[in-house]
C-alpha cells in the first residue's frame, strides 16, 4: 500500500457530487444512443468522484511523523491521498507495521465497504485489520501495510509491458484475489493497476473499500459512478454492478500488463468512455491465448464475457487449483501451455522448484534453434490477421516455392543430413557418458535452483581481485613495496653478476673494465625502484594511458639525471656506441655538444622518452599473465634501439640496461598467478551460489 | 579508510538520522565511514549513549542485545559485519574476522551485488548516483530493516531525492531533484541545483520543493 494513487499520466481530477444519479440517468440515455444527452453527461462525468487520485505535487497531509491520532499506533508518513481520505504509515506500540486510512469523504460508503471485507483472508488480498474512530470521531481503518511497489509504478518503468513470466505472476494473483471476493459475494469495483501491489513478491488486491455485495436488488440503481475510466466497464453507466465489471477491468489489466498501454485511452476522459462503449480494441500484437481471453473480457456486452474469473483463467491455461496457495504458487501459463498434463494440473512453486530442469547441454542447439523458429513461425502464423482465403494463398504459395527449388533444396537437406546425423548421435553419446551418477542428482539440482554458476572469465577474475587490491591496507602496500624492492636490489646484483661473468670472462679484471657494469646496475636499479614504486601506486586501477605516460617520462628524466651524473662519478667515456642506424638529422645542440658526446639533459631526454613510451605499469602490475614475459624484455630492447636512433647513447649499454630494467621490475614485483587463484575463485563462487538447502544436501 | 582495527565491542560510531518522506517512504540515514551491520534487537529500549553508560556502571557489555547501525530483521549474528568508506570505495569486513584482528580479510563491495553475509537477508548496496559517493542499501523480500525504513542511506556529503533512478531516494512523484546535505550534523535541503540551502528542523515537518518530510535524530 506504498501508493495509493495513480501517476499523473492518467489523470482524472473530479470531486465527488452530491447530483451523480443524473450523471448515470445521462450516461444511460447516451447507451440508448440519445445523442444530445451526450455534452450533459460528460459535463456530469467531469464532476463524478473517481477514486483516481489528486495530484501528488498537492498532496499534503493532516499528520505529521510522530503524530498519534489513533491510539497506540504512530504516525510516520503519509502513504498518498485516495478518493476517500488520506492513507498513513504507522507503526503500533509493539512494532507492527500498519497502513491507516483516514476517512474523510463518503464516510458512509467506505464504512459499508470496508464492513463487508472486514473478515476477508486471502492472500493475494490486502488484510483489513480493523475499523475504529478516535477521540474526534473521525474514522480510522486499520490495514496491513504494503512495503512494495504498486503495479502502476511497475509498469511506467516497463513502458512496453511486462516479460510473460511476470505478466503471469501478477495476473493469476489478482485473478485468485478477485475470485476469492467474488466468491465472498463481492465485487471489487475499483480494479485498476494503482490498487495493486507488490508485497515483497506476493501480489497483492487492496482498496477494495468500493466492494458491495451483489444482489439481485442491488444490480442495478446504485447512484454512485466509481472507478478509472481507463478500467470502467461500458454498463457502469447504466448503473450495473455485476461481477462482470471486474471481469472487464481484468482484460484491461491484462492487456496493459502486456503491451505496457491501456485499450482504449484518450485525450479526455469523454472520449475515453465513447472508446469503451464503442470502440474495438486492437488486439494484433498480442498473442494467443491473451489475445482471445482479452477479447472476451472486453466484450461491450456484460453477458458475453467470462462469467467467472475461473473461466478466464481457464481460457489462459490456468486453473485456481492454486488459490489457496497464494499468490506465490501460480504455474507458468507458457509452461502449463506446453504440458497438456501439468496444465490440467495445479502446479505449485515449492514442487516446480524440486523438479529437475532439463539441463541446457542436453538440448541440441541446431534443434533448439529450428525448433524455435518454428515455434515463432506458429505464432506469427496464427496471429496473422488474413482471411482463412489469404492464408490458404499464402501456405499454396510457400508450397509452391519449395516445390520449384526442390531441385537444390533436397540436395542441400541431404548434405545437412550427412553432417548432422552423425555429429548429433555422437553428441548423444557423450553427453550419456559424461552424465553425473544419480548421487548428484540432489546437488545438481540444488545448484540448479539456486544461482547460476559461471567459470569466472579473465575479466572477471581481473575485475575481483583488482578489487582485492583496491581492498589492501596502505601498510600492507608499503610492506610490499619494500619487499619488492629488496628483490629488485637481488635481482639486479645477479644480473650484474651473470653481466659481469659473460663479459670479462676473457678479458682483464680491472676497475675501468668493472665500472660499466656498476654503472649499469646502477641505473637499473635506479630504474626499477622508481617503477616499482609507481606501479605499487597504479595496481588499485586499470588506469588511463596518457597519465601514466607523463609520470613516468618524469621519472624517466631523473633516472637519466642519476645516469648522468654516475657515468660522470666513474668516469666512464660517453662518446662510445652513439652510432645509429639512422643518421638522417643533426642531434639537437641543447643535448649534445660540438663533438656529438651526449649532454645530461640528453640523458634525461633518452630516459624520459623511453619510460614514456612503453607500458612499464604493464610488468609491475600482480595481474599480468606471467611473471616473467621475455617478450616484455624483448620490446623494452627494441624501444630503447628505437629511442637510441633519436637521442643516442652509449650502446649496448643503453639496451642492455633497458632489458635489464624490464627482467628486474617483472622479478620484483608480486604476481598473481591467474591459474590457481582462479580456480580457487571458481570454487568459492560455485560455493556462494549454491542455496542454503544445497549446503544440507551436500 | 578507518585504519583502526575494531574490537567487536565497539559501539557504532555512525550518526543516525531518519528521513520519512511523505508518499515516498523512510530512510535511515548515517554518516561516518564504518557502519555496524547486524541483527535488529528484539526491542530498542535504550539509546546507544544509555547503553554504553549502563555497560560502564555494570561493567559488562553483554548483559544487552547491542544495537548496531543498521538492524536486519533477520537470522543473522547481533554483528555481522561492517561496511567501511575509504576513498569513496565501500569494503565489507565479517565480524569474525575483525574478531580474530584478521583486518586484511575485508572485500570490496560491488555495487549492486549482495553482501556477503552468508545469511538468508539478501542487502544490496548501491550507488544510484555517478555524481555522489553516497551509498543506498537495500533488503529483499521478505526482510525488513529495523526502525520500519525501507532503505538505509550511508551519506558521503549528500544525499539526493528526485523522481530518476540515480537519485539516492527515488521519489517518483516529485517533479524535481532535492539534494541534501550534512554540515556538523545540521541538515540542509534545496531544490535543483540552482536553489539555495534551508536548514531542515529536526522533528518537525519541512517542505522542499512538492516533498513534505520529516528529519528525526536517532
Amino acid at each position: 500500500m506504498k501508493m495509493f494513487f495513480a501517476p499523473p499520466r492518467r489523470q482524472v481530477s473530479a470531486k465527488s457530487e452530491a447530483d451523480q444519479p443524473s450523471a448515470e440517468s445521462d450516461f444511460h440515455s447516451v447507451c440508448r444512443g440519445k445523442k444530445n444527452a451526450m455534452p450533459r453527461l460528460f459535463g456530469k462525468l467531469n464532476t463524478t468522484y473517481v477514486s483516481e487520485n489528486v495530484s501528488p505535487r498537492a498532496m499534503k497531509f493532516t499528520y505529521s511523523a510522530g503524530s498519534t491520532p489513533l491510539p497506540r499506533y504512530t504516525i510516520r508518513r503519509g502513504i498518498g491521498v485516495g478518493g476517500f481520505g488520506e492513507v498513513y504509515f504507522a507503526v503500533s506500540d509493539a512494532g507492527k507495521e500498519v497502513a491507516l486510512k483516514r476517512i474523510q469523504r463518503n464516510l458512509e460508503i467506505e464504512l459499508r465497504g470496508v464492513s463487508h471485507c472486514l473478515n476477508l483472508k486471502h492472500p493475494n488480498l490486502v488484510a483489513l485489520y480493523d475499523v475504529c474512530p478516535d477521540d474526534q470521531d473521525q474514522w480510522w481503518i486499520v490495514m496491513e501495510y504494503v512495503a512494495g511497489l504498486n503495479l502502476r509504478q511497475v509498469l511506467d518503468d516497463a513502458p512496453d509491458g511486462l516479460p510473460p513470466s511476470e505478466v503471469n505472476r501478477w495476473f493469476a494473483a489478482i485473478a485468485s484475489g478477485v475470485d476469492h471476493l467474488h466468491s465472498a459475494g463481492l465485487v471489487h469495483r475499483d480494479l485498476k493497476p494503482g490498487n495493486i501491489f507488490d508485497d515483497l513478491g506476493t501480489v497483492k488486491v487492496g482498496d477494495y473499500g468500493l466492494s458491495k455485495f451483489i444482489s439481485a436488488s442491488h444490480r442495478g440503481g446504485h447512484t454512485e459512478s466509481v472507478g478509472t475510466f481507463h478500467y470502467m466497464a461500458p454498463e457502469i453507466g447504466r448503473g450495473q454492478y455485476g461481477r462482470e465489471i471486474d471481469i472487464y477491468a481484468m482484460g484491461i489489466v491484462l492487456y496493459e500488463l502486456l503491451t505496457g498501454r491501456v485499450p482504449f485511452d484518450g485525450e479526455s476522459c469523454q472520449e475515453i468512455i465513447v472508446k469503451h462503449m464503442t470502440a474495438l480494441p486492437d488486439l494484433t500484437g498480442i498473442a494467443e491465448p491473451y489475445r482471445s481471453t482479452i477479447d472476451r473480457c472486453l466484450q461491450k456486452d456484460p453477458a458475453a464475457r467470462f462469467s467467472t474469473v475461473t473461466q478466464m483463467l481457464q481460457s489462459l491455461g490456468l486453473s485456481m487449483a492454486n488459490r489457496s496457495l497464494g499468490a506465490t504458487a501460480e504455474a507458468p501459463i507458457m509452461a502449463a501451455l506446453a504440458d497438456a498434463k501439468s496444465a490440467s494440473s495445479p502446479t505449485p512453486v515449492a514442487p516446480m522448484l524440486m523438479t529437475p530442469a532439463p539441463s541446457p547441454a542436453i538440448e541440441e542447439p541446431l534443434a533448439r534453434a529450428v525448433r524455435n523458429s518454428l515455434h515463432e513461425l506458429n505464432s506469427w502464423w496464427r496471429t496473422l490477421d488474413q482471411s482463412p482465403g489469404a492464408k490458404i494463398f499464402l501456405m499454396l504459395a510457400a508450397g509452391f516455392v519449395m516445390l520449384v527449388n526442390t531441385h537444390w533444396l533436397l540436395p542441400l537437406l541431404s548434405v545437412l543430413g550427412v553432417f548432422y546425423v552423425p555429429y548429433y548421435i555422437i553428441r548423444q553419446m557423450l553427453l550419456h557418458v559424461r552424465q553425473q551418477p544419480s548421487y548428484a542428482e540432489a546437488q545438481r539440482l540444488a545448484v540448479h535452483s539456486g544461482a547460476t554458476f559461471r567459470p569466472m572469465t579473465r575479466v572477471q577474475w581481473r575485475e575481483q581481485m583488482r578489487g582485492g587490491l583496491r581492498a589492501k591496507h596502505s601498510i600492507h602496500r608499503v610492506a610490499e613495496l619494500n619487499t619488492s624492492w629488496i628483490a629488485a636490489i637481488l635481482t639486479t646484483a645477479a644480473m650484474t653478476v651473470i653481466a659481469g661473468v659473460v663479459g670479462l670472462h676473457s678479458g682483464p679484471v680491472t676497475a675501468m673494465s668493472l665500472a660499466p657494469y656498476g654503472w649499469m646496475s646502477i641505473v637499473v636499479l635506479i630504474s626499477t625502484i622508481g617503477i616499482l614504486g609507481m606501479g605499487k601506486l597504479w595496481e588499485r586501477e586499470e588506469g588511463e594511458g596518457l597519465t601514466r605516460r607523463i609520470v613516468l617520462a618524469g621519472l624517466g628524466g631523473g633516472v637519466g639525471a642519476v645516469a648522468f651524473a654516475m657515468n660522470k662519478f666513474l668516469m666512464l667515456p660517453l662518446d662510445e656506441g652513439l652510432l645509429r642506424d639512422v643518421d638522417s638529422s643533426a642531434l639537437p645542440q641543447a643535448l649534445y655538444d660540438s663533438a656529438g658526446v651526449p649532454m645530461a639533459s640528453a640523458m634525461m631526454a633518452h630516459f624520459a622518452m623511453l619510460f614514456a613510451c612503453l607500458r612499464w605499469w604493464k610488468p609491475v602490475d600482480p595481474l599480468r599473465r606471467k611473471r616473467l614475459s621475455l617478450w616484455s624484455v624483448a620490446v623494452a630492447v627494441v624501444a630503447e634501439w628505437a629511442v637510441h636512433q633519436v637521442l643516442p647513447i652509449p650502446q649496448p649499454m643503453g639496451m642492455m640496461m633497458a632489458g635489464g630494467i624490464a627482467i628486474a621490475v617483472q622479478m620484483a614485483a608480486p604476481w598473481i598467478s591467474p591459474r590457481t587463484t582462479k580456480s580457487e575463485s571458481d570454487t568459492a563462487n560455485r560455493i556462494q551460489a549454491r542455496p542454503a538447502n544445497a549446503r544440507s544436501l551436500a | 579508510m578507518s585504519n583502526k582495527t575494531a574490537s567487536p565491542n565497539d559501539l557504532p560510531t555512525a550518526s543516525r538520522w531518519r528521513l520519512w518522506i511523505d508518499g515516498c517512504g523512510g530512510f535511515l540515514l548515517l554518516s561516518g565511514d564504518r557502519i555496524s551491520i547486524g541483527r535488529a534487537p528484539v526491542k530498542q529500549l535504550a539509546t546507544v549513549k544509555q547503553l554504553a553508560t549502563k555497560a560502564e556502571t555494570t561493567g559488562s557489555r553483554a548483559d544487552y542485545d547491542r544495537p548496531v547501525d543498521v538492524g536486519v530483521h533477520a537470522d543473522w549474528p547481533r554483528v555481522a559485519g561492517y561496511v567501511d568508506r575509504s576513498a569513496g570505495d565501500y569494503f565489507w569486513t565479517d565480524f569474525e574476522a575483525v574478531e580474530s584482528a584478521n583486518s586484511t580479510s575485508r572485500s570490496l563491495i560491488k555495487m549492486g551485488h549482495p553482501l556477503r553475509t552468508g545469511a538468508s537477508a539478501v542487502v544490496v548496496v548501491d550507488m544510484p548516483s555517478p555524481l555522489s559517493r553516497t551509498a543506498v542499501l537495500t533488503i529483499s523480500a521478505p526482510h525488513r530493516f529495523d526502525e520500519h525504513v525501507d532503505a538505509v542511506i550511508l551519506v558521503n556529503q549528500e544525499v539526493l531525492i528526485g523522481p530518476t533512478r540515480d537519485c539516492h531516494v527515488r521519489h517518483r512523484d516529485s517533479a524535481e531533484t532535492m539534494v541534501l546535505v550534512c554540515r556538523s550534523n545540521v541538515w540542509f535541503g534545496k531544490v535543483g541545483l540552482g536553489g539555495e540551502f534551508a536548514e531542515l528542523a529536526v522533528g518537525r515537518q519541512s517542505s522542499l520543493g512538492s516533498c513534505q518530510m520529516t528529519m528525526e535524530t536517532l
